[in-house]
C-alpha cells in the first residue's frame, strides 16, 4: 500500500475520494442504475412475473446445458488463446527485429471486425469450398474456438508482452547469479513474475468468451447457445424479460464471483524498478532464435493476416478483375436514401466516437486502477470485480435498462449521441484497468516517496512518476479502448441517427439487402475499417514514443 | 519542466475530451433549433428501415416539421423498447411491427387508433386490426430463393413445392434460418405449419433434416455465408424474400435481363409478412402524427418503399418500379395462418422445432 | 541551537513492535547516525522524520516549529533511499533536476546546479545516461546528487551503502563523507554497520527494539558503552555478570573488581550489574604475582591464541566467569594452551554497564 497516503490522513482523503468517484459515479449512473431499473421492472411488475416461471427457467435442463456450454467453451477458448499467444509474447518481449510494431498491429486488427465479416473471411479459408481443402470447420465447435482465438489473441499478446519486457534484466541477472538453466529460470523466475499479466489477460479473454454473442450465432450456428445468446432470444424475440433478467443476473453474479476469487487469491504483485524496453531486447543471432522469431511471425501472418487479406481481396475483385468499383460506389447514394452515409463521414464518425471512448476509458480506467491499488486489500478485492462487470453484462439487458431509467432530464440520454461513447466506454475501460493495474502495482513505493521528498505534491508525484511509468500500460489499454469502439455496432445501432453512422453500421446496412454491389461495398468498408484501425494504432503508439527516452 | 511523455499524454487527453464534449454540443444544436415553427416528430423503427431523402424532405417542408428517425435494433428489440418506454415514450410513431408480433403489440395497448383516409387504398386482406391502431404499410413474401445458374449448370429442375426439398436430388442443398433468432426463419416455419398442419410440420422438418438441411442463426449468415449465388457457399437453395431477385438486379453494376436467383412462391410456399405502423400513445403532437401517418400511407412514400426496403407497398395505387414488376414476385396464394393463432402458438412451435432440429 | 528535534516519539510498527520514548535533537550541520540491527525501528524513525509516516504521539520540530502537519513535499528534507529509488523513465540529468523542477527553478539555473552536482559526485558527462545503464556505485552517487541538489535543510540517508559490495562501500563511504562535509548539510544516516557509523557520524544513536540505547560521539560510545547490548553490538565480548557493593566494588564470580573513577559512574546503583572488561585491559602475571593482588585479577586456563600481527588475541576459560577474550602484545610470553593463566586487570579497562 502506498505509504504516502497514510500521512496526514485528514487532508489527503478528499482527492482520493474524488479519484474513486470518477469510475464509481460513471458505473453508478450508466450501469447500476439502468440495471436496477430493468431488474425491478422484470421482477416486480406483477402481471408478467410469476415465481414459477422463474423456477422453471432456473431448473430447466436446457438452461443447465446452456450454462455448462457457456462455461466450458469459454475455458477452452481461453486456454487455446494462451497457448497460441504466450510463445509469441515471448518472442515479442525478448527480441528486436524489423517490422515488429507492424506485426503487433496486424495481430490486434481482428478485434474490430464484425463477426459477420470474419465469418465471410473464414468461409473463404476454412469453409466447405475453402482455400484450405478438406478443412471444413463450418458450424463446429472448432470454428468457435478458432474465432475466439482469432479475436482474443492480441489481448494476451499485448498485455503479456508489455509486462514481460519489464522483466528482462531481472531474469537475466537471476540466471547469471544462480547458474540456472534457461528453463529453470523460466519456470522459477519469469513465470511467477509474469503471472499477474497472464492472469489479467486470461481473465479478460475468459469474460469475453463467456459473454460471446456474435461468434456463437454467426460462426457456431444455431446448435450452440451461450447465456448471452439466450438472453437475446428471451428478451428480443420471446419478450420474456424476467427470463432475460435472471440470466443476466447469473452472468453478473458469476463474473463477480470469479473476479472476486481471482483478486482475493492474487498475491501482492512484486514491485520492481521497471527497466527500459530496449535495454532488455536481444538481437536475433543464433539459428534457434531465428527459427523462433520466424515461427512467431509466420503464425501471426497466417493466422491474422490471411483472413484479413481475404477480405481485402474480395473488396478489390469485381467481375473477375481487379477494380476499385466497390470503393467508388461507396461515394454514390444510388437510391437517394436518407440514411446514406458517405465513407468519409463514416470514417469521421467512427474516429470521433473512438477518440471520445479512448479519452473517457483512459480517464476512468486509470482512476479505477489507482483506486483499487490504493484501497485496502479487502475493498480492492471488491472494487476490482465491480469494475469488470460491464464486460460480461448482456448489452440487450443494459440497453433496455437505459430505456426505462435514463429517461428524464438531466439524464435523458435515451436518444443522445453521447450514449455511444458512454456505452463503448463501459466495455472499454475494464481493459484499461486490467492493463494498468499490474504496472501501477509494480511501482515501488520508494519512487513516489522520493518524488514527494523532492518537493512534489501528491498530484505532481502522480503526474511525474506514476503516469510516465504507466504510459506503456496505458497505451496498451488505450489501443483496446480505441479498437473496441471502432468495432462496436450494437450501441451505435441503438441510436443510429443517420448522421452518426459508423463504419460497422455501414457494413451492416450493406449486408442487409441482397446484391453484389452491397456485398462488395461491405467488404470495401471492412477493408477501410482495418486500415483506419491500423493507422489509429500506429498513431497512438507514436504519441507514446514521441519524446520518449527509450523507456 | 514537465516530462515529455506526460505532456503528450495530457495533450491527447485534453484533445479527446474536447472532442467528446463537442459531440454533445453538436447533438444539441442539431440543424433546427432556432425556429419554433419547425416541430420535431420522432419515428421509431427497426434498423432495416430506409427512405429517400427527397421524399422525407418533401413532407418536412410541407408541414414545417422535422422527422427524427430512431432506429432501435431489430424488429423484436425495437418493439420491446417501445413497450418499455411506454410511460415516457421515445417517439410519436412506430413503424415496423409485423404480423407475427402484432397481437403482442396490440395487447400491450401502445397505440392510438387512427383511421387514416389513406386506408381506402389498402387491401382489406392486409388490414388485421379492425380498430386501426396498427395499420399496414408494407408487405413482402418470405419464400425459397434458388441459384438459377447452379440449377442450369447441374441440369436439375429448381424446386416448386416444399416437398421437392425432401427429394434426394436436393440433399445438402438447402439453407434455412433459425426461427428463434431470425424473422424470415420464423416466417418459413409458419409456412410449413400452414402447409402441413400442426401435426405434420415437424415430420416435414425431420425429413428436411435427414436431407441435410443447414440451419444458420440469421438471414445474413445464410445469404452471404452459405448461398451459392451470393457467396463462397455451396448451397443453391435459401430462405429469403420474394423481392430478393429484384434486389440482386438492382444492386448489380452490370444490367441484367434475368435475375441470378429465382423464387418459389406458388402453392402456399410463401409466407406473407405484413408490416404495420401506429401512433404511439402519449404523443404530444397527435395532429402532426396523424399527418405523418397519412404520409406513410401516401402514394409518394409508398412508391419509395420498394427500392429502399425491397418490400411491396401496402397502398395499391402505388406504382411499382420496373425492376420490381420484372423481377419481384408476389403470389396470390400465400400461406395463411390467423395472426391470433400465431401469437398463441408461436413460442410452442419454435420450442418444438428447436427440440427436434437442434 | 537545536535544529531538528524528535520529542517523545511513540509509534506502533505492526509486526515489528513499537518505537518508544524516542528523543533526539540535532544541531545545524551535525551528522547523526542511527545504528542498530535490522528491525530495530531506525528506518521507521527516519520515515517519521521525513514525514512519510506519522508518529502515534510525540512531536517532530524543525527550527522550533512542529512539522507534524507539514506533508513531506513541503518539508524541504532530502532522503536517499536504500534502493536509491531513481526514476527509471528519466535520465541521470533529469533525475537530479527533479527536485529543482518541483521548486520551479529557471532552466538555466537547473542546468547549472545539476552540472555542479554531477561534478561534485564525480559523474561529469553522465547526464544523458539512462539510469539502468549505470553501475551500483554510479547509481548511489546519482541518488546522492539528486538528494542534495535542491539544498535540503536535512539530509536523510537510508542504508546508503547497503546494497553495494564491501570494497565499493569503503571507497564510496569516504566520498560520501567528503561530499557531506563540503555541503555542510545536517544529516541523519541509517546503517546497521558500526564501521560506517564510526567513520561517518558526529554522533551515533544506538537503537534496539524500538528504543534508543545510547547517544554519543563515536569515541565516547566506544570508550563507554552504556548497556550490555550496546557493548555486545559494538563487538565487546567480555561482559560478565556481577553485583555492586556499597563501596563501589563489583563482585563477579568470586573475583572483585574496583576502579575508583569507573565505579563512580553509576552512583547509588547498587545490586546486580554487568561489568565490561576491555580487550586490552588484561596482562598476564605469574601465579605469585596473582596471589599478591587482592582485586582486579582473574584466573583461568588458556584456551587458544591467535597471532594478529602487532598483538595476539588470547581466549581464556575462567572458572567462574566463562570464556574471556583479550588482546596482548605479540612479544608477551604466554603459557601453552591448556595451562593455567593468571591475569592482572588494569582498572582503567573496567566499565560498569547499567
Amino acid at each position: 500500500m502506498d505509504r504516502i497516503d497514510v500521512v496526514t490522513k485528514g487532508s489527503r482523503w478528499i482527492p482520493r475520494l474524488a479519484v474513486a468517484l470518477v469510475p464509481l459515479g460513471f458505473l453508478g449512473i450508466f450501469y447500476f442504475y439502468p440495471l436496477a431499473g430493468i431488474f425491478h421492472r422484470s421482477f416486480f411488475s406483477g402481471e408478467i412475473f410469476s415465481m414459477a416461471a422463474l423456477l422453471d427457467l432456473a431448473t430447466s435442463r436446457r438452461m443447465a446445458g446452456i450454462v455448462w456450454f457457456t462455461l466450458w467453451q469459454a475455458g477452452i477458448s481461453t486456454l487455446l488463446t494462451l497457448v497460441c499467444a504466450l510463445p509469441c509474447a515471448y518472442v515479442m518481449a525478448n527480441f528486436d527485429f524489423k517490422a515488429k510494431k507492424l506485426i503487433m498491429t496486424l495481430a490486434t486488427i481482428p478485434f474490430v471486425l464484425p463477426t459477420i465479416v470474419v465469418a465471410a473471411a473464414f468461409q473463404a479459408l476454412a469453409g466447405e469450398n475453402g482455400f484450405v481443402a478438406g478443412l471444413n470447420l463450418e458450424h463446429s465447435i472448432a470454428m468457435i474456438f478458432l474465432a475466439h482465438v482469432f479475436y482474443n489473441f492480441s489481448v494476451v499478446l499485448r498485455i503479456t508482452t508489455g509486462f514481460w519486457s519489464f522483466l528482462q534484466q531481472q531474469t537475466r541477472e537471476a540466471a547469471a547469479m544462480l547458474g540456472a538453466s534457461p528453463w529453470q529460470v523460466f519456470f522459477k523466475v519469469t513465470l511467477p513474475l509474469l503471472r499477474p499479466a497472464i492472469l489479467a489477460s486470461a481473465i479478460l479473454v475468459f469474460i469475453f468468451c463467456f459473454s460471446s454473442f456474435g461468434v456463437i450465432l454467426v460462426l457456431g450456428g444455431p446448435k450452440f447457445a451461450t447465456v448471452e445468446v439466450e438472453i437475446y432470444r428471451q428478451a428480443a424475440h420471446l419478450f420474456n424479460l424476467p427470463g432475460a433478467a435472471v440470466l443476466s443476473l447469473f452472468q453478473i453474479g458469476f463474473t463477480f464471483g470469479m473476479m472476486w476469487v481471482y483478486t482475493s487469491l492474487q498475491k501482492r504483485i512484486t514491485t520492481f524498478i521497471p527497466q527500459s524496453q530496449s535495454q532488455g531486447l536481444k538481437q536475433v543471432v543464433t539459428l534457434k532464435e531465428k527459427f523462433m522469431v520466424a515461427t512467431c511471425v509466420g503464425f501471426i501472418l497466417v493466422f491474422c493476416l490471411a483472413p484479413m487479406a481475404a477480405l481485402v481481396i474480395k473488396s478489390l475483385v469485381f467481375e473477375g478483375g481487379l477494380s476499385l468499383a466497390f470503393y467508388k460506389e461507396l461515394f454514390l447514394n444510388t437510391s437517394g436514401s436518407l440514411f446514406y452515409v458517405s465513407p468519409v463521414d463514416a470514417v469521421e464518425n467512427s474516429l470521433v466516437f473512438a477518440a471520445a471512448t479512448l479519452a473517457l476509458a483512459v480517464v476512468i480506467g486509470v482512476c479505477a486502477a489507482s483506486t483499487i491499488q490504493r484501497s485496502k486489500k479487502r475493498i480492492g478485492a471488491l472494487l476490482d470485480p465491480i469494475f469488470m462487470l460491464p464486460l460480461s453484462t448482456s448489452a440487450v439487458t443494459l440497453g433496455f435498462g437505459i430505456i426505462i431509467t435514463l429517461d428524464k432530464p438531466p439524464l435523458n440520454l435515451r436518444t443522445s449521441v453521447m450514449l455511444v461513447p458512454i456505452a463503448h466506454t463501459l466495455v472499454a475501460f475494464p481493459f484499461v484497468v486490467r492493463s494498468v493495474l499490474p504496472a501501477i502495482s509494480s511501482i515501488p513505493a520508494s519512487l513516489r516517496e522520493a518524488a514527494s521528498l523532492l518537493g512534489a505534491t501528491p498530484a505532481r508525484v502522480w503526474f511525474h512518476v506514476d503516469l510516465p511509468i504507466m504510459a506503456r500500460a496505458i497505451t496498451a489499454g488505450a489501443v483496446f479502448a480505441f479498437t473496441m469502439s471502432l468495432g462496436e455496432f450494437g450501441a451505435t445501432l441503438f441510436i443510429a441517427r443517420p448522421e452518426y453512422s459508423t463504419m460497422p453500421v455501414a457494413i451492416y446496412r450493406f449486408l442487409g439487402q441482397p446484391g453484389t454491389m452491397n456485398y462488395g461495398q461491405a467488404m470495401a468498408v471492412s477493408s477501410m475499417l482495418m486500415l483506419v484501425t491500423a493507422v489509429g494504432f500506429l498513431f497512438i503508439e507514436r504519441f507514446r514514443s514521441f519524446g520518449d527516452q527509450g523507456f | 519542466m514537465i516530462h515529455p511523455i506526460s505532456k503528450v499524454i495530457s495533450l491527447v487527453m485534453v484533445f479527446s475530451l474536447v472532442m467528446a464534449f463537442s459531440l454533445t454540443g453538436c447533438s444539441r444544436d442539431d440543424r433546427i433549433k432556432e425556429s419554433d415553427a419547425v416541430r420535431e416528430i420522432t419515428l421509431m423503427t427497426h434498423d432495416s428501415f430506409s427512405a429517400s431523402a427527397r421524399v422525407i424532405e418533401a413532407f418536412e417542408k410541407k408541414n414545417h416539421a422535422k422527422i427524427v428517425f430512431l432506429k432501435s435494433g431489430d424488429a423484436g428489440e425495437a418493439l420491446n423498447k417501445a413497450i418499455l418506454s411506454r410511460n415516457n415514450p421515445l417517439a410519436d410513431l412506430f413503424y415496423g411491427v409485423d404480423n407475427t408480433f402484432i397481437s403482442r403489440a396490440l395487447a400491450e395497448d401502445l397505440f392510438l387508433p387512427y383511421s387514416s383516409p389513406m386506408l381506402a387504398h389498402v387491401d382489406e386482406s392486409l388490414r388485421l386490426d379492425p380498430e386501426n391502431r396498427l395499420v399496414p404499410v408494407d408487405y413482402g413474401d418470405v419464400c425459397i430463393n434458388y441459384d438459377r445458374h447452379w440449377f442450369i449448370e447441374k441440369n436439375i429442375a429448381p424446386p416448386e413445392t416444399l416437398e421437392d426439398l425432401l427429394e434426394p436430388r436436393f440433399k445438402g442443398l438447402t439453407v434455412v434460418e433459425n426461427p428463434a433468432t431470425s424473422s424470415p426463419g420464423l416466417a418459413f416455419l409458419l409456412t410449413t405449419v400452414a402447409r402441413f398442419g400442426e401435426q405434420g410440420y415437424l415430420d416435414f422438418w425431420q425429413q428436411l433434416k435427414n436431407n441435410d438441411v443447414l440451419i444458420t442463426s440469421g438471414w445474413k449468415e445464410a445469404y452471404w455465408g452459405k448461398f451459392s449465388a451470393a457467396s463462397e457457399g455451396t448451397r443453391p437453395v435459401v430462405v429469403s424474400y420474394a423481392s430478393s431477385p429484384a434486389a440482386e438486379v438492382y444492386f448489380s453494376k452490370t444490367p441484367m435481363e434475368t435475375a441470378p436467383t429465382g423464387v418459389m412462391t406458388g402453392h402456399g410456399t410463401a409466407f406473407r409478412q405484413i408490416e404495420f405502423a401506429g401512433i404511439l400513445k402519449g404523443t404530444q403532437k397527435p395532429a402532426l402524427a396523424k399527418k405523418l401517418m397519412d404520409f406513410l400511407l401516401s402514394k409518394e412514400f409508398q412508391e419509395d418503399i420498394p427500392l429502399q426496403m425491397f418490400v411491396f407497398p401496402a397502398n395499391n395505387e402505388a406504382t411499382l418500379p420496373e425492376v420490381f414488376t420484372k423481377h419481384a414476385t408476389i403470389t396470390d396464394e400465400p400461406a395463411v395462418i390467423d395472426y391470433k393463432t400465431i401469437s398463441e402458438k408461436r413460442d410452442t412451435w419454435i420450442e418444438q422445432w428447436t427440440e427436434s432440429m437442434l | 541551537m537545536n535544529e531538528f528535534v524528535l520529542t517523545n516519539i511513540y509509534k506502533s510498527m505492526g509486526a515489528y513492535g513499537v518505537l518508544e520514548q524516542i528523543n533526539l535533537s540535532m544541531g545545524k550541520g551535525e551528522r547523526v547516525c542511527l545504528l542498530g540491527p535490522s528491525g530495530c525501528g531506525k528506518t521507521t524513525l527516519l520515515r517519521i522524520a521525513a514525514g512519510l509516516e506519522q508518529p502515534d504521539s510525540g512531536d517532530v520540530t524543525f527550527r522550533g516549529k512542529s512539522l507534524l502537519d507539514t506533508p513531506p513535499h513541503r518539508r524541504n528534507f532530502g532522503m536517499m533511499f536504500q534502493d536509491f529509488a531513481l526514476f527509471p523513465h528519466r535520465n541521470v540529468f533529469d533525475n537530479i533536476a527533479f527536485g529543482l523542477e518541483m521548486k520551479k527553478r529557471r532552466k538555466s539555473e537547473i542546468a547549472n546546479r545539476v552540472n555542479g552536482m554531477l561534478e561534485l559526485v564525480n559523474l561529469e558527462g553522465y547526464g544523458h545516461r539512462r539510469v539502468d545503464e549505470l553501475s551500483g556505485g554510479q547509481r548511489q552517487r546519482v541518488a546522492l546528487a539528486r538528494t542534495l541538489a535542491p539544498e535540503p535543510d536535512l539530509v536523510m540517508l537510508d542504508e546508503p551503502l547497503g546494497s553495494l559490495d564491501r570494497r565499493l562501500r569503503e571507497r564510496l563511504l569516504a566520498d560520501l563523507c567528503s561530499i557531506l562535509t563540503r555541503t555542510g548539510a545536517t544529516t541523519i544516516f541509517v546503517t546497521h554497520d558500526q564501521n560506517e557509523a564510526f567513520a561517518a557520524a558526529d554522533r551515533i544513536c544506538m537503537m534496539n527494539n524500538g528504543r534508543i540505547q545510547q547517544i554519543d560521539t563515536p569515541e565516547s560510545l566506544y570508550a563507554n558503552p552504556s548497556t550490555p547490548w550496546v557493548a555486545d553490538f559494538l563487538g565487546f565480548q567480555n561482559v560478565i555478570k556481577g553485583k555492586r557493593e556499597e563501596d563501589g566494588r563489583v563482585e563477579a564470580g568470586g573475583a572483585v573488581f574496583y576502579r575508583e573513577q569507573a565505579m563512580d559512574d553509576k552512583k547509588g546503583a547498587m545490586g546486580p550489574v554487568f561489568l565490561l572488561l576491555l580487550p586490552d585491559a588484561a596482562a598476564p602475571v605469574t601465579s605469585s604475582e596473582y596471589e599478591r593482588l587482592t582485586d582486579n585479577r582473574i584466573r583461568g586456563v588458556l584456551a587458544d591464541r591467535f597471532f594478529q600481527g602487532s598483538y595476539q588475541k588470547i581466549s581464556m576459560e575462567t572458572d567462574t566467569n566463562g570464556r574471556l577474550v583479550f588482546e596482548v602484545p605479540s612479544n608477551m610470553a604466554l603459557p601453552s594452551p591448556g595451562d593455567p593463566l593468571f591475569m592482572k586487570i588494569d582498572p582503567r579497562g573496567l566499565r560498569v554497564l547499567g
